[in-house]
């Protein structure tokens, strides 16, 4: 009686996946193995007599149909250089701006926890999600233009004569993306520091070391569960970013999503956007599978060590 | 291992408006077991963080041996705390958390395992290393604290209050290990505490420390015994205050008349002038308590004898505890039970009784304009 309760507890997050996430990737999943049609869409000649022959025993029949339909078309094409070259720049990108972002999360966490006036500051970092993405990327073009609020600081200064090409760069993206990935890196960081004991890190100094050594060996260790949300939540979006890039970025700084987007929009060929997006689906997956299995098995090794250096001292 | 001098030469320390140390000095030896006692907010703390190097004071020196150790951080001091929290490392073993001075000192790992299997079982945790410290209970934690503290071989050991996280029992315990631990490795202990229990039994000599002033230095019987004014008489177990004015001095001993009392004989152990306003303290055991009225061989003018009622009685197992009303004044007196019921006449709730003490054991914490 009582598991019975917990399914009914469960049916509506799990009718929700079903319908808004299982059936579209099973979906993408198949238009990927299909042939295109010429402005948009699949083809797709399956019908109910098609069933109804697999019913009644044709079975070479309904899956000779079946494999007439199927192509690897798309995933070939996958292969072209010039798409490689997107997953290496879209890759480069999202680790670049990762990075930056935990640098620059990790210290503001830190001041936050422990400033008394943690409260307000926790509504300056959440302040931004007031505004539209959008709109906050054009303020960042307003910011970085030829014709925007640094180069004419910088000419009015008499430190160029010239503006500085910022916009339509890897670099530029990566900004931008370290700046709209910040709130959710910091808030999972703030709330595990807040937690932390910080009279470890005197312990620590006590103990002889210095404070990088605190740091590494104190500190990150302790709040690593928040490192670790900080770093999915920013990679993830990061990964399968689209606006940023369409708006900020240059042509050499094209992103996985934007080649699916043109695909799907310009040259109408979806099954190749929905390879592309099962294959952005699967380096997300494999990435964040890698990267949390190798940080437990870190943990269980680490223990494992402590138990055969005992052994042999109670030996 | 060797133990260090500790010189600490008048050090201020201020936050905000708030004074917390103002001119503090200590000579600690070598080897001892040195308490710095006071209620909390006294400034012992901040003073313990000062010899440890998490705070920097205004003004003044600390000194291990003939070392100024200011000007150098934390780890650099040869100095290692007991934390009150024990801040054991929570995603580190046992072993890895005494391990970690020696790993930070990069010694071998055959160094390691040998200094670390040495003091886990100085402490008796061999069996315990690989647990980490969220499966252990608080003595164990405490032991373990101990052990990652000693392991770096300090010149001076800084706990502070190692023991208030422990229920009573415990505390008894870990304050003979402790004693026990500082008597085999003989380097200086300092001992932070509010527990005047727990700092009579152990230490050596003890600074009682009150809004960020040393009060009184001493061994814990000089504390004890002759206080050396009213806070530290108060604070340091129980005592009964009377106030009166000098009357008269004769040979080692002044009168006082103290009003509802008469005149109440007292140990001369500073210079009081007739007429002074003065504060007496007399310490609850020196004082007997009996139904019978107490007769004197020799002077009697060495005793002090009071008749009044018992206000309240608390039996506590080895002693009770009377309050007895004298005018309008309460006077407290313990009585140690050292025969089963048949120590004397047994007294109840609301009796007359004599109280009495020897004029001795009275003497002045608190001279008027002084």
């Amino acid at each position: 009686m009582r598991k019975r309760v917990g399914y009914i507890y469960t049916l509506p997050i799990t009718l929700w996946i079903t319908f808004f996430f299982v059936i579209p990737i099973l979906i993408v999943f198949v238009f990927s193995f299909m042939k295109k049609k010429l402005n948009g869409g699949i083809v797709w000649n399956f019908s109910f007599a098609d069933l109804s022959s697999l019913a009644s025993g044709h079975i070479t029949a309904f899956f000779s149909k079946v494999a007439s339909h199927l192509t690897f078309d798309a995933y070939q094409s996958l292969l072209h250089p010039a798409f490689l070259k997107v997953v290496g720049v879209t890759l480069y990108i999202a680790l670049a701006a990762t990075f930056f972002t935990l640098l620059l999360a990790i210290p503001a966490s830190y001041y936050i926890a422990r400033s008394p006036r943690k409260n307000l500051l926790l509504l300056l970092v959440i302040v931004p999600f007031w505004t539209n993405l959008l709109i906050r990327i054009f303020a960042w073009i307003t910011i970085l233009g030829n014709n925007g609020f640094v180069n004419n600081i910088l000419t009015s200064l008499g430190v160029i004569t010239d503006p500085i090409q910022f916009l339509y760069s890897k670099s530029a993206v990566i900004l931008v993306t370290v700046y709209t990935s910040l709130p959710y890196a910091i808030l999972p960081l703030y709330s595990t520091i807040e937690k932390f004991d910080f009279t470890l890190l005197e312990a620590s100094r006590d103990l002889g070391a210095s404070n990088a050594q605190t740091m590494w060996k104190v500190f990150l260790p302790n709040i690593r569960v928040g490192v670790i949300t900080a770093i999915l939540f920013t990679f993830i979006p990061a990964i399968g970013s689209y606006a940023i890039p369409q708006l900020i970025g240059g042509t050499d700084s094209y992103m996985i999503g934007n080649v699916i987007a043109r695909e799907l929009t310009l040259n109408r060929n979806w099954p190749l956007a929905s390879s592309m997006s099962l294959i952005l689906t699967v380096i997300t997956t494999i990435g964040i599978y890698l990267f949390v299995t190798l940080n437990s098995a870190r943990i269980v090794r680490q223990e494992s060590d402590v138990t055969a250096a005992g052994r042999s001292t109670n030996g | 291992m060797k133990g260090s001098n500790l010189t600490v030469n008048r050090i201020s320390k201020h936050f905000g408006g708030v004074q917390v140390l103002s001119d503090v000095s200590l000579e600690i030896k070598q080897g001892e077991l040195f308490s710095i006692l006071g209620p909390s907010g006294c400034g012992k703390t901040t003073l313990l963080r000062c010899i440890a190097g998490f705070e920097t004071p205004d003004s003044g020196e600390i000194f291990l041996d003939k070392d100024n150790i200011l000007s150098y951080p934390p780890n650099k001091r040869h100095v290692n705390t007991i934390f009150q929290s024990y801040a054991l490392f929570p995603h580190l073993s046992v072993f890895e958390n005494v391990a970690f001075p020696l790993r930070i000192k990069k010694l071998s790992s055959k160094e390691i395992r040998d200094e670390v299997s040495k003091y886990l079982s100085m402490v008796r945790l061999e069996e315990h290393h690989n647990k980490k410290p969220s499966q252990l209970s608080g003595g164990m934690k405490q032991r373990v604290a101990i052990a990652r503290a000693l392991v770096n071989q300090p010149k001076v050991l800084l706990l502070d209050e190692p023991l208030s996280a422990l229920d009573a029992k415990l505390r008894q315990h870990m304050l003979i290990e402790l004693d026990t631990i500082h008597d085999d490795i003989g380097i200086t202990f300092i001992y932070i505490t509010h527990d005047q229990q727990e700092a009579l039994s152990v230490s050596d000599r003890i600074a009682v420390m009150d809004k960020g002033v040393i009060l009184q230095t001493g061994t814990p019987s000089q504390i004890y015994e002759s206080p050396s004014n009213a806070f530290v008489a108060d604070f340091i177990g129980e005592t009964n205050f009377m106030e009166g004015k000098v009357t008269r001095i004769a040979d080692q001993n002044g009168y006082v008349s103290v009003e509802g009392f008469g005149e109440v004989g007292f140990y001369l152990d500073q210079k009081v002038n007739v007429g002074d306003s003065v504060k007496l303290t007399v310490r609850p055991e020196k004082i007997r308590v009996t139904k019978e009225e107490p007769r004197f061989e020799g002077n009697p003018g060495d005793w002090n004898v009071l008749h009044g009622s018992v206000d309240e009685i608390i039996y506590t197992g080895f002693q009770s505890k009377y309050f007895v009303k004298i005018g309008s004044f309460q006077i407290r007196v313990f009585k140690q039970h050292v025969m089963y019921q048949l120590d004397e006449t047994p007294i109840n709730w609301k009796e007359n009784v004599y109280v009495w003490w020897n004029s001795n054991d009275g003497f002045v914490v608190e001279v008027e304009g002084r």
